[in-house]
């Protein structure tokens, strides 16, 4: 079964090729840093604002910093701040998600009007908001990035636990005396993975588009550490005379997000049996 | 063979119907409404009707997968909805179901030993769970290399061999088989019911056999109960019900069994219209809208469920 989904994804040429630029850009997180000439920190105020040349590939930035080794180290902070936050929300809009949809009545009501107020925010500025209380830098995004993906996560699961739980097999689970947990973990939770799988990596790209825009505003990740939404932040205000400064990191940005919509959906139409059509 | 392992006393399954608006009285569908019946030690109770008729919620009543409305469910004359957790965990293990589909009957990312082993170990039997599963797929005719594979790589006849497996796994007493062949293919339903019938004899097992096909229930059963809207109309030992059926229901039933001769002339008096909506129930007796042998009595009072001979249960106005 595991192989089918494979190979259905690998049939999809766009989401391989989505597959591939997270891969691309992975690999430049985890091994970039040691291939960098430049410390993404060290300032050399003479050659501020430099166009690419040689010795900076991308440029600097308006501290001299070589904007090449800051987009490396910045992938880091990027895929750090994404993944935990996507895994952290997921993991928690998937218990609400269950609990939900298993048990249903008052508990699904409450759970469901829970998430409708959050849902109600505009997804950044529910982020904002979170950070305003809580102050700026990394882990501060974190949690704003993860309380903001709860509610998709609990919706979506919920609405294939509400299926899940009216099959046959979770009723032969009670006749065999299984308790609700043991039917929630080996019955409900397997079940539902493959849409938690796909809405995940959808939500990463979501996820990094608002740490990039939290950075940007000045509000996630604080200098002098190099972010990307940071970089871009900085860069426009010379975006005339030395453009590369502003569309390196802006085009890294489009490009991972891009990249893990591609994969999310090839994902979805694999794991779908109903779109089975090839 | 006689001693009771079941009682029923005048159960009754309500369930509420949504509401239109707020101010509207709140209806019910009666879709069990009253029934009394015992099952022997031993024995298959064929448990017939149309489809909508209860006989699917009786069977989940009985392994508390529904709660009653109203009345009581005795297992050895212990009342199964006053026991406490340990004493229904005990009962799970005297009680089984097989299900009816046995597509959404098996956790499709479960592989067939850990389904089969899946009671065992909720129930704490820990040694030999590997030659227990297997000997339980020999006896149900799986071959063991089936042991790891996924349920979609099987057939419908396959599944339910599973899903039988399953049931017999704890070694239950009673099994309530609800339509365990009708969503299989006629040549392979027959090899399911001499399985079942095999293994009962070999597990010294009771069976509440539920289905609309009454060529199958007669194969099977011994003693056969007519369920309509959810009342029993009749209830007889198998010979006497096919020989000498009185409910006017059980009449026309019988009337609709196929004759698998094509020379042979269906007879006629088959049963006409539809069964009425169980949330407004007809007056009187419930069959009457259909009814063949229909008095000025049967549109006003209800029957009452007597035993007309021994052991022979008839709920109508014709008897009286």
């Amino acid at each position: 079964m595991r192989q089918s989904v494979l190979k259905r994804f690998m049939k999809r040429k766009i989401a391989v090729l989505g597959a591939v630029i997270i891969v691309l850009f992975v690999f430049m997180a985890l091994v970039g840093p040691y291939l960098c000439a430049y410390d993404p920190l060290d300032i050399d105020v003479l050659n501020k604002y430099q166009s690419s040349s040689r010795e900076h590939l991308l440029g600097t930035d308006n501290l001299g910093r070589d904007t090449l080794t800051r987009l490396v180290y910045g992938a880091r902070i990027t895929f750090i701040i994404s993944v935990t936050s996507v895994f952290i929300g997921s993991l928690i809009g998937m218990i609400f998600g269950v609990i939900a949809g298993y048990f249903g009545g008052k508990t699904d009501a409450v759970i469901m009007r829970a998430t409708d107020v959050l849902l109600a925010f505009p997804g950044l500025l529910l982020a904002i908001a979170i950070v305003a209380i809580l102050g700026t830098g990394i882990i501060n995004t974190i949690i704003a990035i993860a309380i903001f993906s709860i509610p998709y996560l609990a919706r979506i699961v919920r609405g294939s636990v509400l299926t899940i739980r009216n099959s046959e097999y979770i009723h032969a689970a009670k006749v065999i005396g299984a308790s609700h947990l043991r039917t929630i973990i080996f019955h409900i939770v397997p079940n539902s993975l493959s849409q938690v799988i796909v809405n995940t990596t959808l939500n990463l790209g979501t996820a990094i588009l608002t740490s990039s825009a939290l950075s940007f505003l000045g509000l996630g990740v604080q200098p002098p550490d190099p972010e990307w939404g940071a970089m871009l932040s900085k860069a426009r205000e010379v975006m005339r005379s030395t453009p590369i400064a502003a569309l390196a990191p802006g085009i890294a940005i489009t490009l991972v997000v891009m990249g893990f919509s591609l994969m999310g959906d090839g994902l979805r139409d694999a794991l779908d049996p109903r779109s089975r059509n090839d | 063979m006689n001693e009771n392992i079941l009682t029923i006393k005048n159960l009754k399954k309500y369930f509420p119907v949504k509401k239109d608006t707020f101010f509207e009285r709140r209806k019910y569908v009666k879709a069990v409404d009253g029934i009394s019946f015992t099952i022997r030690e031993g024995e298959t109770l064929g448990l017939v009707g149309e489809s909508g008729c209860g006989k699917s919620t009786v069977g989940k009543v009985i392994v508390k997968l529904l709660e009653p409305t109203a009345g009581t469910v005795s297992f050895r004359d212990r009342d199964i909805y006053q026991m406490d957790n340990t004493e229904t965990a005990a009962l799970r293990k005297e009680i089984q179901m097989i299900f009816q589909d046995p597509y959404s009957s098996l956790d499709p990312r479960q592989k067939t030993g850990k389904i089969i082993m899946e009671p065992l170990i909720i129930n704490k039997q820990k040694e030999n769970l590997n030659e227990t599963v297997l000997k339980l797929m020999r006896d149900v005719g799986l071959l063991e290399e089936f042991f790891d594979r996924y349920p979609h790589e099987f057939s419908g006849g396959q599944r339910q061999r599973i899903g039988i497996a399953r049931a017999l796994a704890l070694n239950p007493s009673l099994i309530v088989c609800d339509e365990p062949v009708s969503a299989l293919d006629v040549s392979i339903q027959a090899q399911i019911v001499n399985m079942m019938q095999d293994i009962q004899a070999q597990y010294n097992l009771t069976y509440l056999f539920i289905s609309h096909d009454l060529g199958i229930v007669r194969h099977i059963s011994n003693r056969i109960a007519v369920m309509y809207l959810g009342r029993i109309v009749e209830i007889a030992e198998k010979k006497t019900l096919f020989s000498k059926p009185l409910h006017p229901y059980t009449l026309g039933l019988l009337k609709a069994i196929p004759i698998p001769n094509p020379n042979e002339i269906q007879e006629q008096g088959l049963l006409q219209g539809d069964i009425p909506s169980p949330i407004d129930l007809p007056e009187g007796c419930r069959f009457h809208t259909r009814c063949e042998r229909r008095m000025d009595i049967c549109t006003k009072e209800h029957p009452i469920y007597r035993e007309v001979e021994d052991n022979h249960f008839v709920e109508c106005h014709l008897y009286d």
